[in-house]
C-alpha cells in the first residue's frame, strides 16, 4: 500500500524534480561520510601539506581519476546528443514516401539530404498522394545541384513554410529564379547564386558538371532548424526540373504557375514526397495506404527510434564498459590511495604520537583521499563535457545536423554515484592508516 | 598548565615479537617536575623505554603510573587523550611537516584538539616559538630552516601543548655543540619556567649532568639508577 502511493508520487514528480532527488541521493553517502568523518576535526591544513608535499604523484593520480570520469561522461553527453540531433533534425518531417527500398537510404536523402540514387515516384504516384484524404500539403523534391558544396533543393513552399514554421526573413519564392537560403548559407537577402551541376549526384543526365545559365536571386532566409536544410537553397521545384531539360510539372497553359497542383503527363518524377498529414491518426492511415508494392511510406522519426534501438545495443555494451573501467578504476584508485598513504606514515604516526585520536588520522587520510577525487571528479566532468562539446562541434561540421553536448542529468548522476563510491572506498586506506600501530613508523 | 605527574614504574617488561626480552625495568620513579636522563648504547632499550612512558609501546606485564593512572589499562583512544593532554614529546629527527610554517608545526596539537583549547594551543606556540627564537609570523615552510631551528620549533611545538612531562628521544644527536647547548640550556629554561618532568635519553654529558637523575640502561636492564 505505501510502497505503492510512493512509486506513484515518485511517478508525478516532474522530471526535474526527479533528477534532482536522484542527484542529492547518489550524492548523499559522500557528504554523510564526510560529516561522520570530520565531526569535530580541521584537519584542513595538514591536507594543504600532505598534497603540497607529493604534488606530482597527486597530479597524476587526480589526472587519472579525471580522465576515467571523462570518458564516462564524454561517452554519455555525445550519445545524448546525437540522439537528440538526429531527432530534432528529422521533427518537421512527419510522412515521407518514396520508391520501395530501404527507409534509412531514403530518409538519409530527404531529411539529412545525404546524395543517393533514389528511384522517382511519378506523375500518377504524386497525385494520388496529394489528392489522398487528410493531406495538408504533399511536397515533391528535386535534387541535383549545388553553390559551394550547398545543396540546391527543389521543393514547394508549403513544405518551406512548415519547416520554418512561417518565420521566413524577407518573404518566400514567388518566381522560378529565386531562391530562399538556408541559416547557414553565407548568403543574404539581394545575393545572387549560380548553381553548378551536380556534386550533389543525383538525377544526373548531363555529362559535364558545368554552371547553370541561371542566375538564383535570394530573397528570403530560414532561421536555423538544426538540420542539413539550413545548408540548403531552396528553389522551385519547376526550376530545377527544367534546367536539367524536363517537364516542368504543369500544363504549356499553366506553365508559369510554382507549385501544386501538378500536371501528371507533366510531371518528371521525385525521389521522395514529404507529406503533412492533417491529423495524427490520419499519418498512421496514410503510412498504411502508401505502403505497397509500388510505393513505401514511413515516419523518419520511427525509422531513428529503430537506428537508435540497434544503438541500444551497442550503448548498453558500452555502459556496461564503461561500469567496468570504473569499478577497475575505483579498485586502481583504492590501492593507489593505500600506497600514497604509506608515503605519510611517519607523519601519521607522529600525529598520533603527539596525542591525535585515531579517529584523527581516518579524518586526515579519508579527506586527503575526498580532495583529490572530488578534485578528479570535477575536473573530468568538465573534461568529459568539453570533448563532447568538440566532437559535436566537428561532427555538426561534417553533417550539419546540430548536435550539442550539453551537461545533462545523466552524467551529473554518473559523477555523483563515482564520486560517492569512491569516497566509501576511501575510508578504507583511512581504516588502515587509522589502527596501524604507530610505533612501527616512528620507528622507521 | 596542566599540573605536573609523578611517574611510578614497576615489573615492566617488553618483549619483542620473537620473544626477546627488549625491557625489563622492575622499578622507576620520578617525582612530579623532576628531571630523568637515560643513557646506555645503542640497542640498550632507552627508545622503548620512552615509548613506554608515553603509551606508544604496549607492555607484556608489570604497570606505567602517571599519578595513579595506568596506561597499560587505557585504550588506544584513552591513550592519545592521555598524550595529547599530559605528555609532550620531542625526537631525535624533529619529524615536522616539511611544508607547512613553523607557527603551523608548533600549533598542530590544534587539528585535533577539542575547539574550546585550539586557541590557547595556538597561543602557547606563538609564545614558545618567540621565546625560543623562532618568528612565528615567518611563513616558509620548516624544511627551509636549519637543523637547530627545527628542533626548537619541535620543542615549541612540545610545549604548546602544555604537558606535564615532556619525554625527548636524543634531542641534541643531530644538532652541533654550540647549537646542541643552545637547545640544552632552552630545554632545561622551560622545564623550569613550566614546572614540568623532563625526560631525555642522551649521549650528551653536558645535558645529562643538568638534570636530576640518571638512568643507564644495558640490554634492555638498568646499570645504576642514582640521584645527581
Ligand atoms: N618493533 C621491534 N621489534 C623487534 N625489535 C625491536 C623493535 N623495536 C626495537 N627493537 C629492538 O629493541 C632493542 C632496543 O631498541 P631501542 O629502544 O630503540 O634502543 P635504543 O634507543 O636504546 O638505541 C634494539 O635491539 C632494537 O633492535
Ligand atoms: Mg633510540
Amino acid at each position: 500500500m505505501l510502497p505503492e502511493t510512493l512509486t506513484r508520487l515518485w511517478a508525478d514528480l516532474p522530471n526535474a524534480a526527479q533528477d534532482t532527488v536522484t542527484f542529492v541521493a547518489l550524492l548523499l553517502p559522500a557528504v554523510l561520510i564526510g560529516i561522520w568523518v570530520l565531526r569535530g576535526l580541521a584537519p584542513g591544513a595538514l591536507i594543504t601539506s600532505m598534497l603540497r608535499r607529493y604534488a606530482a604523484v597527486n597530479l597524476v593520480f587526480t589526472g587519472l581519476v579525471a580522465v576515467s570520469v571523462a570518458l564516462g561522461v564524454g561517452l554519455i553527453a555525445q550519445e545524448r546528443g546525437l540522439r537528440q540531433g538526429s531527432a530534432r533534425a528529422a521533427d518537421k518531417f512527419d510522412l515521407i514516401v518514396t520508391a520501395p527500398g530501404s527507409e534509412i537510404t531514403a530518409m538519409l536523402a530527404a531529411v539529412y539530404l545525404q546524395p543517393t540514387d533514389l528511384p522517382l515516384l511519378n506523375g500518377a504516384q504524386y497525385a494520388e498522394i496529394a489528392g489522398a484524404e487528410g493531406v495538408t500539403f504533399a511536397a515533391p523534391l528535386a535534387f541535383g545541384d549545388s553553390w559551394q558544396g550547398h545543396p540546391v533543393v527543389g521543393t514547394t513552399t508549403d513544405f518551406i513554410t512548415h519547416l520554418s514554421g512561417a518565420s521566413v526573413q524577407g518573404r518566400m519564392f514567388a518566381d522560378h529564379e529565386e531562391a530562399v537560403v538556408g541559416a547557414l548559407v553565407p548568403l543574404g537577402i539581394g545575393d545572387e547564386v549560380v548553381p553548378t551541376h551536380g556534386a550533389v549526384e543525383t538525377m544526373d543526365e548531363e555529362d559535364d558538371h558545368g554552371h547553370h545559365d541561371i542566375h538564383y536571386k535570394v530573397v528570403g532566409k530560414l532561421p536555423a532548424t538544426g538540420s542539413p536544410w539550413d545548408r540548403a537553397i531552396l528553389v522551385p521545384v519547376e526550376i530545377v526540373w527544367e534546367l536539367h531539360g524536363l517537364a516542368n510539372g504543369h500544363t504549356p497553359e499553366t506553365a508559369e504557375q510554382l507549385g501544386p497542383p501538378f500536371a501528371p503527363e507533366n510531371f518528371p518524377g521525385t525521389p521522395a514526397i514529404l507529406v503533412k498529414p492533417e491529423k495524427l491518426f490520419q499519418a498512421y492511415a496514410l503510412r498504411t495506404e502508401f505502403s505497397r508494392a509500388d510505393m513505401m511510406a514511413f515516419f523518419p522519426g520511427a525509422v531513428l527510434s529503430q537506428l537508435h534501438g540497434l544503438a541500444s545495443d551497442v550503448r548498453e555494451a558500452m555502459s556496461l564498459l564503461t561500469v567496468v573501467s570504473q569499478i577497475l578504476v575505483a579498485a586502481a584508485i583504492l590501492a593507489g590511495l593505500v600506497l600514497i598513504t604509506r608515503l605519510f606514515a611517519r607523519n601519521l604516526a607522529v600525529l598520533r604520537a603527539l596525542g591525535a585520536a585515531p579517529r584523527f588520522l581516518l579524518a586526515v587520510v579519508w579527506s586527503y583521499a575526498a580532495t583529490l577525487l572530488t578534485l578528479g571528479t570535477v575536473v573530468g566532468f568538465g573534461l568529459g563535457i568539453g570533448a563532447a562539446a568538440v566532437l559535436s562541434r566537428i561532427l555538426t561540421a561534417r553533417t550539419s545536423v546540430q548536435i550539442s553536448a550539453t551537461p545533462g542529468w545523466s552524467e551529473l548522476h554518473l559523477a555523483a554515484a563515482f564520486l560517492s563510491l569512491s569516497l566509501i572506498c576511501a575510508l578504507l586506506p583511512g581504516l588502515l592508516a587509522m589502527r596501524r600501530p604507530p610505533l612501527a613508523d616512528l620507528r622507521a | 598548565m596542566t599540573s605536573a605527574l609523578s611517574l611510578s614504574l614497576r615489573d615492566v617488561r617488553v618483549t619483542a615479537p620473537s620473544g626477546r626480552m627488549l625491557l625489563d625495568l622492575p622499578f622507576l620513579s620520578l617525582p612530579a617536575g623532576q628531571s630523568l636522563a637515560i643513557r646506555g648504547p645503542s640497542g640498550a632499550g632507552k627508545s622503548t623505554l620512552l615509548h613506554v612512558l608515553a603509551g606508544l609501546q604496549p607492555v607484556q606485564r608489570g604497570e606505567v603510573l602517571w599519578d595513579g593512572t595506568d596506561l597499560a589499562r587505557l585504550t588506544e583512544t584513552q591513550l592519545s587523550t592521555f598524550r595529547r593532554l599530559h605528555i609532550g614529546q620531542i625526537f631525535q629527527d624533529f619529524l615536522l611537516f616539511d611544508e607547512l610554517p613553523a607557527l603551523e608545526n608548533a600549533a598542530v596539537a590544534r587539528l585535533f584538539a577539542p575547539r574550546s583549547a585550539r586557541d590557547s594551543i595556538l597561543q602557547r606556540a606563538d609564545h614558545w616559538l618567540t621565546t625560543l627564537g623562532i618568528d612565528p609570523r615567518d611563513p616558509r615552510r620548516v624544511a627551509t630552516y636549519s637543523g637547530g631551528e627545527r628542533q626548537r620549533i619541535a620543542v615549541a611545538r612540545a610545549l604548546a601543548q602544555n604537558p606535564a612531562v615532556l619525554l625527548a628521544d636524543e634531542p641534541t644527536a643531530s644538532l652541533d655543540r654550540a647549537t646542541a647547548d643552545q637547545l640544552t640550556d632552552d630545554l632545561i629554561a622551560a622545564a623550569q619556567t613550566t614546572g614540568l618532568s623532563l625526560i631525555c635519553v642522551t649521549h650528551d654529558e653536558a645535558l645529562s649532568r643538568r638534570l636530576n637523575r640518571v638512568l643507564t640502561l644495558s640490554d634492555g636492564t638498568p646499570e645504576a639508577a642514582h640521584a645527581a
